[in-house]
């Protein structure tokens, strides 16, 4: 089976998904939640609190730009891998939000430790995922089903075959990892 | 069940499985006459004849006994027979008798000379990876096969391709044992050469050509499969998982998995002249056609 590298890097992934938006909510029937979420490991000589604080600095640059349809907030949840989530009305806004928050964090020498940024939608009253992971640069699907630990698998493997043409998508089963217990 | 959904036909498909048959055809004409013109050639063409009626005659017998699968009755399997009753009236062929072999490897199978004798098997490693929507979907793809007459269809296209086999063997164990006119004159000896090159050839056309043909026989049972269930992707599901590409679906979250080196990008391998004699299509390829197929079911509902 071939497997054809397509990757992009942070900004022109995020940039293609704001780009996808008519094919995935007028084509697909595939609306954003509004919200996206940027996954951060913590550093290994750090703890939760620290992880926050060094990332809640990073975004007050990120914040300090007014005026912006979005807003990015670090999530409170007590969680050993801290999320920054985002917020905005339309597509194009949130992947910019999700653009600018990794450029922030990035600035601020936590890029490496991007796991991921997450953007929820809802299809026919399911909620589905599309996982950038910034390590191998590509997006990748993701369907919890009801049973635990579950995955819808043949809806993902039809959502990367509707949407590759426009987004940067691994057709290599094996990278798509789930991500449990999301906050969004 | 319902009516099976109307998929039309793929005519690209049919067309080319017509033009395989058309070479395959001119490459058995010529074999035939051929055997016709070499002395005591027309012995092996019965040998070789009665090998491939009593192997059609009994392949639901040998097949299942190789594969170590055990005829199950409704009481010892009954999910397994109301799917296939399902599937074949849907069909409309008659039930066929169902195994299960006790193998670790996820696979099914068809065999049997005719609808009348025919059996679906697979093997409890199958049962033991698949959800009921993925094992009806690979059901359906083996009832589709019995349906459209493939085992039939495949030993019709290789009868002579076992001829070609069968007289390969006596060339060479003639070769071996001092035989093809060596101790003759140069004359026969170059003939029987000739013979021998003519087979091989002969032989690895029909293989390519029977490969082809089985490939899309395989498309065609999923096709088939997909107007049967009316869920393509159930079949795509299961195939992954069959050819372990789901064992790949990582079940560790990404978080865990960032400790490991799990981020390679696989590299694109190709394997276009053994693709050639493969017998079924690459998985890949598969599954985007049933994800086609997918989409036409969801456009006509």
């Amino acid at each position: 089976m071939f497997f054809l590298k397509r990757s992009a890097d942070w900004g022109k992934a995020q940039a293609a998904m704001g780009k996808s938006k008519e094919i995935l909510e007028e084509r697909l029937d595939t609306f954003t939640t509004s919200s996206s979420g940027i996954l951060v490991s913590p550093s290994s000589d750090q703890n939760g609190e620290q992880a926050k604080e060094e990332i809640e600095r990073a975004l007050l640059m990120v914040n300090f730009m007014g005026g912006r349809p979005w807003e990015v907030k670090l999530d409170s949840a007590d969680n050993p891998h801290p999320w920054v989530i985002t917020q905005a009305n339309d597509l194009e806004a949130l992947s910019d939000a999700t653009r600018i928050a990794g450029e922030g964090l990035a600035n601020a020498g936590v890029g490496s430790r991007v796991l991921a940024a997450v953007y929820p939608f809802v299809w026919k009253g399911i909620k589905i995922y599309w996982i950038y992971q910034p390590r191998i640069k590509v997006f990748t699907p993701f369907v919890p089903d009801n049973s635990e630990e579950g995955r819808d698998h043949p809806l993902e493997l039809r959502m990367e075959k509707a949407i590759r043409s426009c987004l940067p998508t691994s057709r290599d089963v094996k990278q798509w990892f789930p991500v449990w217990g999301l906050p969004l | 069940m319902n009516r099976p959904r109307d998929l039309g036909r793929d005519t690209q498909l049919v067309t080319r499985m017509v033009i395989t048959v058309i070479l395959l055809g001119i490459v058995y004409g010529f074999f035939l006459w051929f055997l016709l013109s070499v002395a005591g050639a027309a012995f092996m063409l019965v040998f070789a004849i009665m090998l491939v009626l009593f192997q059609f005659m009994m392949s639901d017998r040998l097949v299942l006994t190789s594969m170590r699968a055990k005829v199950v009755s409704p009481d010892e399997a009954p999910e397994l027979h109301q799917t296939v009753e399902r599937l074949c009236a849907a069909a409309g062929i008659p039930k066929p008798k169902i195994a299960i072999s006790e193998m670790q490897v996820p696979n099914a199978f068809a065999t049997g000379r005719s609808q009348k004798h025919a059996a679906v098997a697979v093997t409890t490693g199958l049962l033991s990876i698949l959800n009921k929507d993925q094992l009806e979907g690979v059901l359906a793809h083996e009832i589709s096969h019995i349906a459209t007459r493939d085992v039939q269809v495949m030993t019709y296209a290789s009868f002579l391709s076992v001829v070609a086999s069968t007289l390969m063997s006596l060339f060479f164990w003639s070769s071996m044992f001092g035989g093809m006119g060596r101790s003759r004159e140069n004359g026969a000896h170059s003939y029987m050469m000739i013979a021998y090159l003519v087979t091989i050839m002969v032989w690895v056309l029909s293989q390519v050509l029977i490969a082809a043909l089985s490939r899309y026989r395989e498309y065609s049972a999923d096709r088939g499969a997909s107007q049967l269930t009316g869920r393509p992707m159930d079949l795509a599901a299961a195939l992954h998982k069959i050819s372990g590409s789901l064992t790949g679906l990582p079940k560790q979250d990404l978080r865990r998995a960032e400790t490991l080196n799990a981020f390679f990008i696989m590299p694109a391998v190709g394997d276009g002249f053994a693709r050639l004699f493969s017998t079924h299509p690459p998985m890949g390829r598969r599954i985007e056609k049933l994800q086609i197929l997918d989409n036409e079911l969801r456009g006509s509902r």
